[in-house]
């Protein structure tokens, strides 16, 4: 009878301590906006997702948390906002978009509010800020991505499909049968291009400008892979991942694409999520903003990052995206990107990117 | 300089009947008018010696050469004749002189020939002191002179004018009217002219195509055509004229609407007729004739338009101006007829003189 | 005449009140801190409802007994003290007034500090006190009062779970908070008003400034609208001046007094230019050229010192030439071969010939990208086979500037196509007949009469043509970047991307681009003004077919390949793709074939819903346009107005603005320091899409009401007809062709519009273009081009409907 009832007031106990938890994000309330670069696809998955979770905050825009463009023009779109003091408030209340370096400066502007959390040096397997203004919470992959149906074809014109990003650049063969993303649009891209500079140097610009490299968007380059104009490309892991998935759920097995992780390395993107300060957000709930962000790092959240074709940055995580490699094998690969670098001389290696390459 | 023959010409526009059987000979030199209502095919016609319209059968001669017909047709720029439109046609980008130059222009010839030629038809058209003005800066008048001009600077062979005199005002018209005679004249080209007025027909024309609903009602000079109208359609359309239904008969024609009353006629007709009077035929006589009272009398100076009551009917009469002072309105009067053209009567005269567009 | 004077005296007036209370609001808005002008707003409303609040508290507090109020009344003065230790806000002050006055005050004070920042309390707490009956309610409050002035007295149930743990300060305040709670429940307009102030009152300092003037009551109504929106209230003001004082001096000037209302209708266009089109654009130049307050050369001077940037507008400047020569040059015999002939097909081909610029722009390009890529294009692995070449790249290469100007003219030559065929079929033909009997060919009438006469409707053709190339980002980043060629559209975007320091080049840069579309059009202006052509007179008139005889086959051969390689071949290139899984392979090559993209897309609500959205965005910016389109012309051509060319200026350069920059100058502008505040709604991409293609209808409409003759219109005047009347019954109908080109040339491209509408767009005003181009970029590329194909039916389709409806009077 005891052992009975204190397993009933255990279960109580669990039970209220559940409902607590399940309380707690029942507490969170208010408007939320977000602005964000992820696959429209991923951000419907995650708008249910925290409705279901936070059932008291309201969608902040039209019916949903998030706002959705690519990241160039989100980015544009902010500095918009900005106004040119820099003194505007913005349209949002939190960010999931870009790369850390675009975090610096918003930082740098004033315009990020600080938050914590916990155990932070034990929960991510990336880089984060130590004061607590931004977090990563998916990682990008830049790799290159080539089509094997076609293999035998370069090779009778004598081009080898190239293995590294070294040869990428430097193989004298690709000449014109290369293409990758805008580093003057493209954050990633751009977040490559630092990484390369700082492994190869100067003279990897020259290079790739030296093999006229055609510069383009993700889906286009696929379709120069597909159709033959193109032998290699420089690309997100996450563009042939979802090409990958989206063909095979429609019931086509895909024989004519394929990644190729490099074998100087990979370069690794991590992407942050921001909350806006106070005074610049929209909705002034950092309470919820600081709620859905640590749902983010959770794995529920995650899950729905890996559904994005994309990787988690928790240290736990096992579990890859689809048809990806094991992210702890990645890291170990991952050429690195300088960020402050990124932010700071953006000019000078815009600059020097269009002399070389564009030129 | 040319003759022009139409042999059997129709014209259709889809389901569209616009021209019957046009069948005529127009002669070296000859001022011909084709005259009748708006929509009688009239433009039509003269579009298609032009070149502009392609006949539906029939064939078209210009100076004894197929222009139209079966698998022939020349087009317009190679016909060699000059043509007038209705809105004169002229190119605002080119001053008076281009204008009239323009088809020497292209025949390709010497400057000096060119300069002989323009300055002598523009003198013609007394516009010798406008040749660098441009059209805008001119009146509807002297545009049209322009156009004239230009038409014939070339010595065209034929000169097609259409309607050329509408869009001026009266005094100018009849200034017009015999410049463009003149013209004809002395030059010897033969003319086709299109107009609804019936005085510029009667006033320019060697001969008259009075032209309804697609058909020639009757073709010969002012003269025949005034006097003599073969139906009653040509005898409304030119000049005035008044219809009395009437039973011919034993030498007279009585108008039951008159009370009874009749006059002599020794045609043929008998039956039911339409006497067709025009209402300067009509005088007042000292006895004998139709008895009435006399309405109205609208005094214009050189004639005095009457209107006399006859039992049911009003009767126009014309007579002298000089007749205003002598007879007073209300009294009785009596009219004699100098000339009178006698209709059967097959009850299709209000439809027949109502005007299709 | 004196009521008139009178009246516009008065008008002005009242403009220059609005202007001065606006400014003083802006005064007492700056000194008083706030945010923005919403806070006064929020006030305006929070002190209604704190008002109710307090009568209803007020009774409940009645019913206790004196000790209690007292109590509770020290406990409340004691949290509020405690609350704003340290403030600038004198709460001593505030209270200072005796009895019930302090009281309320208190309370009210008490009401709003725990409203905004009291401790939270749990939502369990929360339900089952918003379900409480009034009745049950009232008791409930009075208890918490009891207990707040008593910590002895125990606690209501519903209460003991929040407030059960806690002691002195914490438990008063907590207890302060559910008696909030419990007043506010189910209050939802309550919650609103309490959200607008947290936006736009940041910071603890000012909001207990809000408290105070929302206990004293402070605001009125008139101080809420004046201080409150103070920014609209100068803009109207300003408006309203410039307006009478304009008017005043065209009627002065006209020397005719009466009230028309052609007025009306033209100074609010140019009201609405000013403020929609002026507005964002002076904005964008001044943040150019006064880039820290003084002006300054050195945005212009650094953008000019990169090689990189002479080459973008060296290849702009010839490309936008080129394709303006060669477009028209293809444009004017096709018109005239179309219009005016008898070739086989008109009709067929008059349809076929307008399509290209249907589609996206950079739906075609990827479709030239496909033909002529220098590597794997179609066409270029024809040629090899045709003229036995070898294997190597070429012989054509669409990544070149020669490869950017075709691709440019396919896709802009419809513009003067459409301008010039309308005005062809008015034309007067007796002035081509006259030249015809004078000897002249057909083909030298052309070039004697016909395009001579054709010149005013030539040059509008051109002038958009041009400038739309100009303007273009799509085709250059699609076909010019990746072969390195550079322009200034993208290398304003490359500028934006790079931060707040980029976004003043970005303008500097789309300011060069203003300026020579500016330039453009005063050339042109001029070169009209001398020539006034006149061709449609009161006649209706049937165009004159020339005969082509012995050429009517081949040149409807020639025609036929034409078309062919100008508009089936890459649409026919975007069909088949659409229908591929594998790009690389033929439709036809086995297991390559699937309809699944076409129904994917048109399955899902999405498309629907985007669809829907298009339509009416486009169509309400087509119909908007169009009306503008003819009061300006009409202004222009009707009137003798001094300064009557600057809307039109002002429109044209807004079309020679690249859409990014529109989107941002509207960005910056629109979100309120101004006045206006349209952001996020529908309305601010309207006006995106009619900023960015008016020009498109309205030189349509001018260059055809150019062609009529006043008379017409003096006509119905004079038979007593009101401008308004005469506008609808007589030269509308004339130029009703024209109407409808106009109609559709802003109507499609704002259908499918993109760069604008992917800054400026929410979650409700998704458009098709939009969605396309997340196909494109996020999908792939047969889903977009099935997208894009669908796109070119529907637009298709509603060329056929509007035809069938209008009876062949509206379509393209």
């Amino acid at each position: 009878m005891k052992k009975g009832m204190s397993l009933l007031l255990v279960m109580v106990m669990l039970l209220s301590v559940c409902t607590g938890a399940l309380a707690v994000n029942e507490d969170v309330e208010g408007e939320l906006v977000i602005y964000t670069s992820m696959y429209p696809e991923i951000v419907d998955m995650m708008d249910a997702a925290i409705k279901e979770e936070f059932p008291n905050l309201k969608p902040g825009i039209d019916g949903s948390f998030f706002f959705q463009s690519g990241s160039g023009k989100l980015i544009t779109k902010i500095y918009g906002e900005m106004g040119d003091k820099r003194d505007q408030p913005l349209g949002c209340d939190m960010f999931l978009v870009a790369e850390p370096s675009f975090s610096l400066e918003l930082k740098e502007y004033g315009y990020l509010h600080q938050f914590e959390v916990e155990n932070a040096d034990t929960l991510l397997r990336f880089p984060y800020d130590e004061e607590g203004y931004w977090y990563p919470v998916r990682v990008c992959n830049m790799v290159l991505a080539y089509n094997p149906e076609m293999v035998d074809e370069w090779a009778a014109k004598g081009i080898t499909i190239p293995k590294s990003f070294h040869d990428f650049a430097y193989d004298p063969a690709l000449k014109g049968y290369i293409s990758m993303g805008d580093p003057m649009t493209s954050g990633t891209a751009y977040a490559a291009v630092v990484s390369l500079l700082g492994k190869y140097g100067e003279e990897y610009l020259d290079k790739l400008g030296e093999n006229k490299v055609m510069r383009e968007s993700g889906s286009t380059a696929i379709a120069k892979l597909q159709s033959g104009e193109c032998a290699a490309i420089m690309i997100l892991e996450e563009s042939i991942l979802k090409y990958l998935h989206d063909e095979e759920a429609k019931g086509n097995p895909v024989t004519n694409l394929e990644v190729i992780y490099p074998e100087d390395g990979v370069v690794l993107i991590p992407s942050t999520v921001m909350i806006v300060a106070e005074e610049y957000s929209k909705n002034v709930n950092t309470e919820a903003a600081e709620a859905v962000a640590q749902w983010l790092l959770s794995p529920a959240g995650q899950e729905m990052v890996l559904k994005g074709y994309m990787h988690s940055t928790l240290a736990e995580m096992t579990e890859v995206p689809y048809k990806s490699v094991d992210t702890n094998e990645l890291i170990q690969k991952d050429l690195g990107v300088d960020w402050e670098k990124a932010y700071r001389e953006r000019e000078s290696i815009n600059n020097l990117w269009t002399l070389k390459v564009t030129q | 300089m040319a003759t022009v023959t139409i042999r059997h010409v129709t014209k259709c526009f889809g389901e569209n009947t616009v021209l019957k059987d046009f069948d005529a000979v127009f002669g070296d030199g000859e001022f011909i008018t084709l005259l009748g209502p708006s929509g009688c095919g009239k433009t039509t016609m003269l579009r298609m010696i032009a070149g502009f319209e392609k006949p539906s059968s029939g064939e078209l001669y210009i100076d004894e050469q197929l222009v139209s017909g079966g698998k022939t047709f020349v087009p317009p720029e190679k016909r060699g004749v000059g043509m007038v439109f209705q809105s004169y046609a002229v190119w605002p980008h080119m001053n008076v002189f281009e204008n009239v130059a323009y088809p020497l222009r292209i025949q390709k010839k010497s400057k000096e020939q060119i300069r002989e030629a323009v300055e002598r038809v523009l003198e013609i058209v007394h516009l010798t002191p406008y040749a660098e003005r441009l059209p805008n800066q001119m009146s509807g008048g002297q545009q049209q002179r322009v156009a004239l001009a230009r038409a014939l600077v070339a010595e065209p062979k034929l000169l097609l004018l259409d309607e050329p005199l509408s869009n001026l005002d009266a005094k100018l018209r009849e200034t017009m009217r015999f410049e463009i005679k003149e013209i004809q004249k002395r030059t010897g080209i033969t003319v086709v002219y299109v107009t609804h007025d019936q005085t510029e027909a009667m006033a320019m024309s060697d001969r008259i195509f009075v032209i309804n609903r697609g058909a020639v009602q009757q073709e010969g000079t002012p003269q025949e055509i005034y006097n003599r109208p073969s139906n009653p359609f040509v005898a409304d359309f030119l000049g005035k004229v008044d219809f009395f239904r009437g039973e011919a008969g034993n030498g007279r024609i009585v108008f039951p609407k008159m009370g009874g009353q009749s006059l002599p006629w020794n045609g043929t007709l008998t039956g039911k007729v339409l006497a067709a009077i025009r209402p300067e035929n009509f005088c007042f006589s000292a006895e004998g004739g139709l008895k009435g009272q006399l309405e109205t009398q609208y005094y214009l100076g050189d004639v005095n338009d009457c209107r006399v009551r006859i039992g049911e009917t009003r009767v126009r009469v014309i007579t002298g101006g000089y007749l205003y002072g002598e007879m007073k309105t209300g009294q009785e009067v009596a009219l004699q007829a100098r000339e009178m053209m006698v209709f059967p009567d097959d009850g299709t005269l209000e439809e027949m003189l109502t005007i299709q567009t | 005449m004196k009521r008139t004077k009178i009246g516009l005296a008065l008008c002005f007036l009242a403009g220059l009140a609005m202007v001065l209370a606006g400014i003083q609001g802006q005064k007492e808005l700056a000194e008083s801190g706030f945010g923005s002008e919403n806070g006064y707003q929020a006030i305006y409303a929070l002190s209604a409802d704190v008002a109710e609040a307090w009568g209803s508290l007020e009774t409940e507090l009645a019913e206790l007994s004196g000790a209690e109020n007292t109590a509770a009344d020290s406990a409340a003065e004691a949290l509020l003290q405690e609350a704003w230790k340290g403030s600038k806000e004198n709460l001593t002050e505030i209270l200072n007034g005796a009895g019930n006055q302090k009281k309320s005050t208190t309370w009210k004070l008490l009401y709003l500090q725990e409203t905004l920042n009291g401790p939270k309390v749990p939502s369990a707490v929360k339900k089952s006190i918003s379900g409480m009956s009034a009745e049950n309610g009232k008791a409930f409050r009075q208890a918490l009062i009891r207990s707040m002035g008593d910590e002895s007295l125990g606690l209501p149930a519903e209460a003991e779970a929040a407030a059960g743990g806690l002691t002195g300060p914490e438990r008063r305040e907590m207890l302060a908070q559910l008696i909030v709670t419990s007043q506010s429940a189910g209050n939802a307009e309550y919650t609103e008003h309490v959200n607008q102030l947290k936006k736009s009152v940041r910071g603890k300092e000012l909001q207990r400034t809000a408290f105070r003037m929302i206990a004293g009551g402070e605001i009125n109504w008139i101080r809420q609208i004046i201080i409150g929106n103070s920014r609209t209230v100068i803009l109207i003001g300003v408006l309203l001046m410039l307006d009478t004082l304009v008017l005043a001096l065209l009627m002065r000037a006209e020397r005719n007094w009466r009230m028309d209302f052609k007025w009306i209708m033209i100074l609010g266009i140019v009201d609405f230019l000013l403020v929609f089109q002026v507005l964002p654009v002076i904005y964008m130049v001044i943040r150019a050229f006064w880039p820290e307050g003084e002006f300054s050369l050195t945005t212009v001077e650094r953008l000019f010192s990169y090689p990189l940037n002479w080459e973008a507008l060296k290849n702009t400047l010839i490309a936008s030439f080129a394709t303006m020569i060669l477009g028209t040059l293809i444009a004017f015999p096709l018109a005239w071969l179309v219009g005016r002939t008898n070739l086989y097909g008109k009709k067929f081909f008059r349809a076929l010939f307008v399509l290209t610029y249907m589609v996206p722009p950079y739906v075609g390009a990827m479709a030239w990208l496909r033909l002529m890529n220098p590597n794997v294009g179609t066409i270029n692995q024809w040629l090899r086979v045709i003229f036995h070449l070898s294997d190597t790249p070429g012989p054509l290469n669409v990544y070149t500037v020669p490869g950017m100007i075709w691709v440019l003219t396919t896709f802009y030559y419809p513009y003067a196509f459409i301008t010039i065929s309308r005005a062809m079929e008015k034309m007067d033909p007796s002035l081509e007949e006259a030249s015809r009997i004078s000897g002249a060919t057909p083909v030298k009438t052309i070039f004697t009469v016909t395009l001579p006469m054709m010149t005013p409707s030539l040059i509008a053709g051109a002038l958009l043509v041009f400038i739309s190339a100009a303007s273009c980002y799509g085709i250059p980043s699609i076909i010019g970047t990746p072969g390195n060629v550079n322009t200034v559209t993208t290398r304003i975007v490359e500028y934006v991307a790079l931060g707040q320091q980029g976004l003043n080049d970005a303008t500097g840069l789309a300011i060069f681009l203003m300026v020579v579309a500016l330039g453009i059009l005063f050339l042109s202006d001029v070169v009209l003004a001398k020539k006034q052509y006149i061709t449609v007179s009161g006649k209706s008139v049937q165009p004159a077919i020339v005969d082509l005889r012995g050429w009517r086959t081949p040149l409807t051969i020639l025609v036929s390949l034409f078309a062919g390689i100008m508009v089936l071949l890459p649409f026919a290139t975007i069909l088949t793709t659409s229908f591929k899984i594998d790009i690389g392979k033929s439709m036809l090559a086995e297991g390559n074939f699937t309809t699944a993209n076409w129904t994917s897309i048109f399955s899902r609500g999405e498309t629907i819903s985007c669809l829907k959205n298009s339509l009416i965005f486009a169509a309400v910016a087509a119909t908007v346009g169009l009306i503008i389109a003819c009061v300006m012309s009409y202004l222009l051509q009707r009137t003798r107005i001094r300064g009557r060319t600057i809307p039109n200026f002002l429109i044209t350069l807004g079309s020679g603005t690249p859409s990014v920059v529109i989107a941002l100058g509207l960005i910056m502008t629109m979100r309120g320091n101004f006045g206006v505040n349209i952001y996020n709604t529908a309305y601010i991409l309207i006006i995106a899409y009619l900023i960015k293609y008016l020009m498109m209808g309205m030189r349509t409409v001018v260059s055809a009401m150019s062609q009529i003759h006043v008379s017409l219109e003096e006509c119905s005047q004079v038979s007593g007809a009101s401008w308004l009347r005469t506008m609808f019954r007589i030269t509308g109908p004339l130029i009703f062709p024209s109407i409808a080109a106009g109609w559709f040339l802003i109507f499609i491209p704002s259908f499918y519009e993109l760069s604008m509408t992917t800054l400026l767009y929410s979650s409700t005003t998704k458009t098709i273009g939009y969605q396309l181009y997340e196909y494109w970029t996020f999908t792939s590329q047969p889903m977009s081009c099935a997208m894009a194909f669908g796109i070119l039916l529907i637009v298709i389709g509603l060329n056929f409907v509007l035809n069938r409806l209008t009876k062949g009077e509206f379509s393209i």
